[in-house]
């Protein structure tokens, strides 16, 4: 299983880009934390995701 | 001119923004113009799966440097990963470090926000961390190398006004030992935000107080003009209270009829 924002999901194999696009989110608009070090959603490694990869994908949101 | 400095940045504004809360972001636009504020805070937040994201946030906070936040961060690790996450999204190497576990009062974690600014300052970070009114972890964080130290004056989002207001003045005295003192959260009135400016704090965090008001782009205004009235009197050096009355009118040649006393 991948961690993906907090939920295990059969995602093994695929590429982190694949997810983002399964996921439909503006790739200028969004970073990615993959196991800690944080990229942003145009700037994505290639990475084919494998058991136990923690995801992030965040944007910015109002707040104080 | 007055301005200061967080870290090797120039700033001219006293007034930092929070964008929370606002009901739509032309508000949040016109309240920031109005408030004349520079600096702008954000949080960072998973997307959901086919939300577009910050759609219209950036074209709102144009022409404002965005600060972002650790909001949600409960240890220094999670600071440290929401840290990274908006450096990538915003561009900026400034954090505003929020470690606090308790969700009913809001209030930080001395000890992980100790650690998370260590962690952050070692990986290139400018820290800018929300702390209790503590004088002793503001100098350990300013020992550090933190950018700033910003105590509150009541908890989040209350609108108390300065409760801390004693101890704040033990910053006030300790200025010279400290980086800039920005004063963050509690905040309700202009004339809490002009109080604490006149004590000599170098400046403030608003957010609730604005955000929530009916007018929220006057009263950013109202705010503007208290922190510069503010900032003005503490330059001008205000006069020492006395303990009895002080008239101010002469008090001979007063005309009262009969021979002089």
């Amino acid at each position: 299983m991948v961690w993906l924002n907090g939920e295990a999901k059969p995602l093994e194999g695929k590429t982190l880009r694949e997810v983002l696009e399964e996921l439909d989110v503006d790739l200028s608009r969004v970073a990615v934390l993959l196991n800690e070090e944080a990229y942003l959603g145009r700037e994505l490694p290639h990475h084919v995701l494998k058991e136990g990869d923690v995801v992030e994908v965040v944007t910015l949101m109002q707040g104080g | 001119m007055d301005t200061w400095k967080v870290g090797d940045i120039e700033l001219k504004s006293r007034l930092i923004l929070g964008s929370g809360k606002f009901r739509d972001f032309g508000v949040m636009r016109e309240a920031i113009k109005a408030a004349g504020a520079e600096v702008v805070t954000v949080a960072i937040r998973r997307v959901e799966a086919r939300m577009p994201g910050h759609v219209g946030l950036l074209e709102a906070l144009e022409g404002v440097r965005l600060l972002p936040n650790t909001a949600g961060a409960r240890t220094a690790e999670e600071a440290l990963r929401i840290a990274r996450l908006g450096r990538v999204l915003t561009g900026e190497r400034w954090v505003k470090l929020e470690v606090i576990p308790d969700p009913t009062y809001l209030l930080p974690d001395p000890v992980e926000t100790l650690r998370a600014a260590r962690m952050l300052i070692d990986e290139g970070f400018l820290v800018l961390p929300y702390i209790g009114p503590d004088l002793v972890l503001a100098k350990k964080l300013s020992e550090q190398g933190t950018a700033t130290v910003m105590p509150l004056a009541a908890p989040i989002g209350s609108g108390w006004g300065v409760k801390t207001r004693a101890l704040l003045e033990l910053f006030a005295r300790e200025k010279a030992s400290l980086p800039p003192v920005v004063v963050d959260a509690g905040l309700g009135l202009p004339s809490h935000a002009a109080e604490v400016m006149e004590m000599g704090l170098d400046a403030v965090l608003v957010n609730t107080a604005i955000a929530e008001a009916q007018d929220p782009v006057a009263m950013a205004e109202a705010f503007r003009l208290a922190v510069e009235a503010g900032r003005k009197a503490f330059l001008a050096g205000p006069m020492r209270p006395r303990e009895v009355a002080s008239p101010s009118s002469p008090m001979e040649g007063i005309p009262l009829g009969g021979p002089k006393p």
